[in-house]
């Protein structure tokens, strides 16, 4: 008897705070999904290729919608065909809108790494956005890299590779299966005319990260020499996995002789292209199973390549990072590079190649460096005494000191408070 | 294995937490003047927290995060001086606040000294007050609950302005009305520090007004709390709208429009004791933050975006503290849908959070575990105008905090 007030005054108070909660639900709209917003990217359609590698058809169709050299001003999706060669072969017959990315003058330049100068670099900041901008390359840009009829295909590749380095998301950047000659195969035709491209005001700075991961991309030879001496201490595996891959892509290297890089797998960077056809890939699954015979999958931590220049080691790169999106990094100075690091060209102690890695009897090349030339950088040479000193890294450095100097058009404040993700490229 | 690892990471947490609990004091109090009407009291608050997620570190940033820190750190002056007069200043100090509401930051974030609230108050009337300084906007509820009171570990992650932290400079009257039951608010503020044009295409101030009705006891005081343990009995209806004209450009490069910044929010907090059961907390709100759709054109402003930018959603919690035991029970979930966050367009995020707070000396001393799970619509890695390769993926966080007031 005595409990029935009580009993009572919780089930008031329990049907009052339904009614509460209700009222409370019904006028601050919980309950409801919030209003969406509109994506304005959703008619973005050059983004979406399942890889970086295109066919003819792909871009023809663009050509069709208007996409390529589109200049409507509040274009999200445009397409800029880049000719990755000279101003001969170029002048002799290109893609229809297709823009001249020099060769010889554009895509490398020389530039000083650890104790020696290097003749075959990435451009410096200054030199990418002179050169973007007059291709009126900007931000919703996608670029499309070929070569002409008959030319070397590796260049399409290497500027693939230098745009990734500077930032570019793998997204905008593709390769036209074939080049030029794989658009005529597709039965197009090719002209001589020069499009009048309104030049950008583009600046890679727009696509710096605030953390430059995407310099990493590019390996100097510190950073090599440093992988081969943690998996010659065991600290790294080259044989796991998980772990990392070396991967020499000369061709026409001896395994059991060398002279290469310790700890690499021997590869050829013609077996990833059709027999007689040195610009069109062969199938995805033709290329993964010649990875797989190295034991790179993509459960690989990271592979390293490298040829003799940079140039061939860009086309295995290509496949990597722009048709599996598997972990790769490019060691740029390659063998050229290499092979003069070694005592008879009186390299700093530290960065000597022909010699076993510290607290090892392993040693950091396989078989005997017979030739190699180097120009020294004497001061270079007596200040930089340990491979990890960062300031050898002088391309990454300046490049990061580019992409963080300035502003950046469509600037702004940040997102709001954490608004950041991790960073990657 | 998620299961064992976020078992793992609760375990771990609340293993720290019993490291934490020491006793605390009341902070000194003094008073001056030649009739003794002045009065200074000094207050320390702090909320030490350790931090676990499943996210944010190791080669793919997918591995577990752990983080000692404090969340607040700060010292408070208070001041009176007659009835009319009084002042409030509160210094904050925090460092390397890595742990975000998204993401772990891939570097170090600084430290940073600021003065966080320095505002003089004339209590001139029940009806009309005036504060002036720098202090919290009058916009939405949870903003405006006190940091040391809240029901759940903290309060919404995604409720605050554009432009501005949780607080803003410029000056306020409000006051109650009808016994309190009524209490009005309208303030002047700065909102978008005034820049030249180059950034901005003028410079306005930002203006709020509020209102709040409570239909059971009053809740008459400048700033809300998230619960107030039990002791009193409260059920307020509120709600406010904020406008700043010319805030942004629609498109920051070509400048040929501006858009306006506009926000409305409407809430609801019930608490109701009942003897013998227990104290019964309940709290709900909407917010939408609007920039005139400028997030559709090439170059928006980035503030406009994000976080803070344009933006709807909402928020529900509940608590149910102990009759007999200073426990209290918790639980959040908030929707949210963002026009763009971490370079992804019309981005929808869930949060849900629950927990327990348990009070050695009221809020003076007490100790919150909490556990909350992030999930996003949309995940991957996105380049854009945020910047190049932002990840988003869902994770879930676990918190410890002891808090001290002293």
């Amino acid at each position: 008897m005595l409990r029935k007030p009580r009993i009572a005054k919780q089930a008031a108070f329990v049907a009052l705070l339904g009614i509460l909660a209700g009222l409370s639900l019904a006028l601050t709209g919980c309950g409801n999904n919030p209003t969406s917003y509109v994506d304005p990217t959703a008619s973005i359609t050059t983004t979406k290729t399942p890889t970086a590698l295109i066919e003819a058809a792909t871009l023809k169709q663009w050509m069709d919608e208007g996409l390529v050299n589109n200049t409507q001003p509040d274009a999200r999706d445009r397409v800029v065909v880049v000719t990755v060669g000279t101003t001969a072969t170029y002048g002799t017959s290109h893609i229809p809108g297709s823009v001249l990315l020099n060769s010889s003058t554009e895509l490398m330049t020389g530039r000083l790494e650890a104790v020696s100068p290097l003749t075959s670099e990435v451009p410096d900041g200054a030199q990418m956005d002179l050169m973007l901008r007059r291709m009126g390359i900007d931000r919703h840009t996608t670029v499309v890299f070929t070569v002409s009829t008959g030319q070397n295909f590796l260049n399409a590749t290497r500027a693939y590779f230098t745009f990734r380095y500077w930032g570019f998301p793998r997204n905008r950047l593709k390769v036209l299966q074939g080049g030029d000659n794989g658009w005529t195969a597709a039965g197009q035709t090719l002209v001589t005319e020069v499009p009048a491209v309104r030049p950008s005001t583009f600046s890679v700075r727009e696509y710096y990260d605030g953390t430059g991961a995407c310099l990493a991309y590019r390996m100097p030879i510190g950073d090599m020499i440093d992988v081969v001496d943690r998996v010659n201490a065991g600290s790294l595996s080259a044989t796991a996995t998980t772990g990392i891959t070396i991967l020499d892509v000369r061709g026409g290297v001896d395994p059991a002789v060398g002279p290469y890089v310790a700890n690499a797998k021997i590869d050829d960077w013609n077996q990833y292209y059709v027999v007689g056809q040195s610009s069109t890939f062969k199938p995805v699954s033709d290329m993964v199973a010649r990875l797989e015979s190295f034991g790179i999958t993509s459960s690989k931590s990271m592979t390293y390549v490298y040829c003799a220049s940079g140039m061939r080691a860009s086309s295995v790169y290509f496949v990597l990072d722009g048709v599996l999106q598997w972990p790769v990094r490019l060691y740029d100075g390659s063998s050229g590079q290499w092979f003069g690091y070694r005592t008879a060209n009186n390299v700093g102690t530290a960065w000597r190649v022909d010699t076993n890695s510290p607290g090892t009897s392993l040693p950091r090349t396989f078989g005997t460096i017979a030739s190699g030339s180097l120009t020294l950088d004497p001061t270079a040479n007596i200040i930089l005494t340990s491979i990890t000193d960062r300031r050898a890294n002088q391309i990454a450095v300046e490049d990061l000191i580019y992409l963080s100097s300035g502003s950046t058009a469509g600037g702004g404040g940040g997102g709001g408070g954490g608004g950041g993700g991790s960073s990657g490229c | 294995m998620i299961r064992k690892t976020m078992i793992r990471l609760a375990v771990f947490t609340a293993l720290g937490s019993l490291m934490l609990a020491t006793a605390a004091a009341a902070g000194p109090e003094w008073t001056f003047g030649p009739e003794n009407q002045g009065t200074l009291k000094f207050e320390y608050k702090g909320q030490f927290q350790l931090v676990a997620r499943d996210d944010g570190s190791g080669y793919q940033n997918d591995e577990n995060t752990y983080h000692f820190n404090f969340r607040r750190n700060r010292l408070a002056l208070m001041g009176t001086y007659g009835e009319v007069m009084s002042v409030y200043v509160q210094t904050e100090f925090t460092e390397d606040f890595n742990v975000g509401t998204l993401a772990v930051a891939d570097q170090d974030q600084g430290s940073e000294f600021q003065m966080l609230d320095a505002v003089v108050r004339f209590d001139l009337h029940p009806a009309f007050k005036v504060s002036v300084g720098k202090f919290k906007y009058n916009f939405t509820r949870e903003n405006l609950e006190s940091c040391e009171n809240p029901l759940t570990l903290d309060r919404s992650l995604y409720i605050r302005a554009p432009f501005v932290t949780t607080r803003d400079a410029g000056v306020a009257v409000w006051g109650n009305l009808y016994g309190d039951r009524l209490q009005y608010r309208a303030d002047l503020m700065e909102g978008r520090k005034a820049v030249g044009y180059a950034t901005a295409p003028k410079s306005n101030f930002r203006y709020s007004v509020r209102g709040h009705v409570s239909l059971l006891e009053p809740e008459s005081e400048y700033g809300y709390k998230g619960t107030y343990l039990g002791k009193k009995k409260v059920f307020t209806l509120g709600a406010a709208y904020q406008v700043e004209p010319n805030a942004v450009f629609t498109d920051t490069v070509t400048k040929l429009g501006v858009a306006h910044y506009k926000g409305w929010t409407a809430d609801a907090y019930a608490e109701y004791p009942l003897e013998g059961v227990g104290t019964f907390t309940f709290g709900s709100a909407y917010e939408k933050v609007d920039f005139d759709e400028s997030y559709l054109t090439l170059h928006p402003e980035l503030g406009a975006l994000g976080l803070n930018g344009e933006k709807n959603g909402w928020y529900v919690k509940g608590g149910y503290l102990l009759p007999k035991h200073p426990v209290q029970l918790f639980g959040r979930f908030e929707q949210w849908r963002f026009a763009m966050l971490n370079n992804v367009y019309d981005q929808g995020v869930d949060w849900f959070g629950a927990g327990v707070n348990y009070f050695v000396r009221d809020q003076q001393l007490k100790l919150t575990f909490e556990a909350s799970r992030t999930s996003f619509d949309r995940t991957g890695t996105f380049d854009g105008l945020q910047g190049a390769g932002l990840t988003t993926r869902d994770f879930n966080t676990f918190t410890t905090q002891l808090q001290v007031v002293f």
